[in-house]
């Protein structure tokens, strides 16, 4: 009989759990709500980011807390992947953080489905001041005519290099505004100069989006439009990967393989960290973050660029949003308040993910930046002139990135050829955004 | 009946099962059937389901290509890993099986790598064995090999998973070792006289009589391993590469739901994938009238 197995197997298995789970009585730690005289408040406040941003927050919460004795601020964080996977699920599940911190490229996925309470009416009774903010970047926290997000800080992305490596290579540094076709051959001079196979210019950017998105919009174009369709044609796919395929074949950016190892590593285990590669593209507010897991000194510029065309720079940042589905919106607000408008909040959370929104805050801050934060500071205020805001992303953009991945990876590969991978990109784009 | 009545005899009784009844329901009854509704409708996680018939299901049968590669991929793993891992099982068993000294103890230790096999903790230390720079390349380089990024390369990745399935052989090397010590130690001494060999023996006794405990392993592998999840998600960073050669059925599924927001698509595919594991399931218990042998 089948039963006999069973029964053995059972027993057995059995036995054996049971000696292993000897010491599992997790205790879950009941949330005690002290009753005093006045009604105590909890609110969850999530976030992504690693250790440090940690440490800052802790502080900055116990000095909220210390502030406003009657609001408890726990704290939900991960990694920037995860976090948007499990902000997904927390949502669905109908049980969101009160204060959800909020990127460009995904908050309409969370708008457009009434996830995000609109923020107007707090803002215009100054309840949170942003009287002297640049309208451009409150505009950016709009969805559907509505106020849904306030930036708590904004950076562009420049393109990072390693200057200390440039000079030991007797290499001129990159200037200012280079062109693609310098870009391409500065990376070959420095790869030739550095004299060794395995190491190369910048990582694979044939699958990212987002410098895509530059490409795009130096050509008049953008990755999205309006209304959330393709902004841009099959030749214009086409053309950037014939860049970066070049490059690729030329030894300038790594292969596949060494690409998707490194694919979702964190900044201390990325290829610029581990003297790989000699440059990268990231938003400002990294620049800190990668140079504090290196030696050699880092320098920025503007990505790449069309000489004959616009300007592709973009704005990033985080944002901070409340949930719609918030018991308590009134103190949700005033965590908010206390980043923005709070001057010993301001002077702790500095620039740290991204320079600040109100030049009155930016004027507190400026005694307390470290060398690399002036830099950054700096080239955000070089670069504002250039910036655009692109159209965002449509509900169902995390898909369209992940197609757009899977296409460089097949060219990177050799599966399929350049115009193979877009027509196929293409159609998995068309089923996705219908 | 009056119900004061039907209390009174059988209140006593319903309470102590109310654990397990309120369990069955909130857990696993009213979800199972939620998730059947929401497969026949177009649910994107933060409205309501909207019903689409069987609109999921053609999709997913006729024009989905990422299902077809999830699928030959699962199917790879299911078929290759499970005979593996039953056939290393079984081998450790054997050797455990000779009455060494420190029996309890061996069986402790290796037992232990099912305990943490499908972890994130293992997958993550399985990334850094296969990588390029890896303990496995470092060694191979000691015999002037040089290896690849065998976790990076598409021809090689899901091995590296494969491997991972075997290596996690514990519970059901013990369920043979419980076996083994079934059979009756005479059948051997009998079979010696008859002049068979320790082949012999192996494959004329032992495999027999064991077979209803192979048959009851290979089921319970094949039901695991087509629920794989975790080493696929770690060790290729969530992603199911490269070029989705360790694209999991379930990695694939929860993409579609968590990343993609599309959960009556994802529900109407784990309902196939319920309707796959229960074919096989079938398939197994008809085929085994044919191989298993039961003691009479």
């Amino acid at each position: 009989m089948f039963r006999k197995g069973l029964t053995i197997g059972m027993s057995a298995l059995l036995a054996a759990a049971l000696s292993a789970c000897g010491g599992d009585s997790a205790s879950k730690a009941g949330e005690k709500e002290a009753k005093g005289g006045q009604e105590k408040v909890a609110l969850r406040f999530s976030w992504w980011g690693g250790e440090a941003r940690h440490k800052l927050f802790t502080q900055m919460i116990e000095d909220f807390e210390k502030k406003h004795p009657n609001i408890k601020i726990e704290q939900e964080f991960s990694d920037f992947d995860p976090y948007f996977d499990k902000l997904a699920t927390q949502v669905a599940g109908g049980d969101p953080p009160d204060i959800m911190s909020m990127h460009l490229t995904r908050y309409m996925d969370y708008a457009n489905r009434n996830q995000l309470l609109p923020l107007d009416e707090i803002v215009q009774s100054k309840a949170v001041d942003v009287s002297d903010w640049n309208p451009k970047i409150l505009d950016l926290g709009k969805a559907n005519g509505k106020l849904v997000m306030l930036s708590i800080g904004n950076s562009s992305k420049g393109f990072f290099y390693n200057a200390d490596l440039f000079k030991r290579a007797n290499v001129e540094p990159p200037k200012f505004d280079i062109t693609w076709d310098e870009f391409a051959a500065k990376a070959a001079e420095l790869k030739k100069a550095v004299g060794k196979p395995d190491f190369y210019f910048i990582d694979d950017q044939s699958g990212i989006m987002d410098t895509f998105g530059y490409f795009n919009r130096q050509r008049g174009k953008d990755n999205y439009t309006k209304d959330g369709k393709l902004g841009f044609t099959k030749e214009d796919m086409i053309a950037y990967h014939q860049y970066w395929d070049k490059l690729r074949k030329d030894g300038l950016i790594p292969p596949a393989p060494l690409s998707a190892e490194y694919k979702g590593k964190q900044h201390q285990e990325s290829m610029l960290a581990k003297g790989i590669t000699a440059a990268v593209f990231a938003p400002g507010n990294q620049m800190k973050i990668y140079q504090s897991f290196m030696k050699d000194e880092l320098d920025v510029v503007r990505e790449p660029g069309d000489p004959n065309g616009k300007s592709g720079e973009d704005i990033g940042g985080v944002f901070l949003s409340i949930s719609a589905k918030s018991k308590h919106p009134k103190e949700a607000a005033e965590f908010i308040k206390y980043f923005l408008n709070d001057e010993d909040g301001v002077k702790m959370y500095k620039d740290e993910q991204g320079v600040v929104a109100s030049p009155k805050s930016d004027a507190l801050i400026d005694p307390l930046r470290v060398p690399a934060d002036k830099k950054i500071a700096a080239y955000q205020k070089k670069i504002t002139p250039y910036i655009n805001v692109p159209n965002t992303a449509p509900a169902g953009g995390n898909d369209i990135n992940k197609q757009f991945g899977n296409a460089s990876e097949a060219i990177a590969f050799g599966k399929k050829t350049i115009e193979q991978a877009v027509n196929d990109f293409f159609n998995e784009a068309g089923k996705i955004l219908k | 009946m009056r119900p004061t009545h039907f209390f009174k005899q059988n209140g006593t009784g319903y309470l102590f099962l109310a654990p397990w009844i309120i369990g069955i329901l909130a857990f696993t009854l009213i979800p199972v059937f939620a998730s059947l509704y929401i497969s026949f409708s177009k649910y994107e996680m933060f409205g309501s389901p909207v019903w689409i018939g069987l609109d999921n299901y053609k999709e997913i049968l006729t024009g989905d290509e990422q299902f077809a590669k999830s699928l030959g991929v699962t199917f790879k793993y299911v078929l290759l890993g499970v005979p593996l891992e039953l056939a290393f099982a079984l081998l450790i068993a054997m050797m455990l099986h000779k009455g060494i000294r420190g029996l309890r103890l061996y069986r402790a230790i290796y037992y232990v790598p099912s305990l943490f096999g499908g972890s994130v903790a293992i997958s993550l230390l399985w990334r850094q064995l296969f990588g390029a720079q890896g303990l496995v390349n470092q060694f191979l380089a000691m015999f002037g090999i040089q290896g690849i990024s065998w976790i990076a390369t598409p021809e090689t990745a899901l091995y590296t998973i494969i491997l991972l399935k075997v290596w996690q052989f514990g519970s059901p090397m013990i369920i043979f070792l419980a076996g083994l010590q079934q059979i009756p130690n005479d059948l051997y001494e009998s079979a010696s006289i008859d002049g068979a060999g320790r082949w012999a023996k192996f494959a004329k006794v032992t495999i027999p009589l064991l077979t209803p405990i192979i048959f009851f392993n290979m089921i319970m592998q094949i039901i695991s391993a087509f629920q794989a999840f975790t080493p696929a998600y770690v060790i290729s960073g969530g992603s199911g590469g490269p070029l989705n050669s360790t694209l999991f059925y379930t990695l694939y599924l929860y993409q579609k739901g968590f990343v993609s927001f599309q959960m009556g698509y994802a529900s109407a595919l784990a309902w196939i994938l319920l309707i796959i594991i229960a074919a096989f399931t079938t398939l197994a218990f008809l085929t085994s009238k044919k191989w298993v042998h039961y003691e009479k």
